[in-house]
């Protein structure tokens, strides 16, 4: 039993830890949508601004749904 | 001073500075949905209708004084923004800013071909929309709008180029 919850324990760190990279790559592509509209914004030609921030807000969602999944998961330690 | 300092108020710096998975969680999605908010606001301001931009009137030349298929260049709309009014050969004027979008070279005007042409790297742009033909050039030229008042030639405004 004791073994058993230890593997619990370690399975939720590694789902953690995949989390953690996951939200790391969804926020690097946030930042790069980020500057590439900002720069082609300033550089008179706007026209991927709507599908940036579109992307951005899914990428915003995502985020915030791993967060709520890391919570229930640091709730069952 | 500073030992006493120390007994006085002690800090665990190890557990202070200590950041755990939740709180490093918590503070990358608020930083996600700045970012979020942020290319909301860029893509609010791209759409924002600018396409026309207005400013005090200045008059160019007489009419009667530019013949078809000529040009003579002017500032607008402050000193040293170089601009160029064509009348083409059909007797019809046009204006566009002078300078080159790719180097910022002052353009001329080519009367065979009817267009803009650039020297320091062959670029040419439209006469009709100030669109480019040809060349490195990345944008259109911006097109001065300019009116006929009593057979004189006014800019009134610049109209932002298109990038379709």
């Amino acid at each position: 039993m004791k073994s058993e919850r230890k593997l619990e324990r370690a399975q939720r760190a590694t789902v953690i830890s995949a989390l953690l990279l996951f939200i790391l790559i969804l926020f690097l592509l946030q930042l790069w949508l980020f500057v590439s509209s900002l720069e082609k914004a300033l550089s008179g030609n706007p026209d991927i601004g709507v599908a940036a921030a579109i992307t951005s807000v899914v990428v915003l969602f995502v985020n915030v749904w791993m967060l709520k999944g890391v919570f229930t998961l640091s709730r069952e330690d | 001073m500073s030992q006493e300092l120390r007994r006085s108020f002690p800090v665990d710096w190890a557990d202070d500075q200590f950041v755990s998975r939740r709180e490093f969680f918590k503070f990358i999605t608020l930083a996600s949905g700045g970012f979020a908010v942020g290319s909301i606001a860029l893509a609010a301001l791209s759409k924002r209708p600018r396409e026309e931009i207005f400013f005090e009137p200045l008059c160019i030349a007489q009419t009667s004084s530019i013949k078809p298929g000529s040009a003579i260049g002017f500032e607008f709309p402050r000193p040293n923004d170089l601009c160029i009014l064509v009348r083409k050969s059909d007797g019809t004027f046009v204006a566009f800013a002078r300078r080159c979008t790719h180097l910022s070279c002052p353009v001329n005007y080519e009367h065979e071909r009817e267009r803009l042409f650039c020297p320091c790297h062959n670029g040419a742009f439209s006469l009709d929309d100030g669109r480019v033909l040809q060349g490195p050039p990345p944008h259109p030229l911006p097109q001065v709008l300019i009116e006929i008042r009593d057979g004189e030639v006014w800019a009134t405004g610049v109209k932002k180029a298109s990038h379709a």
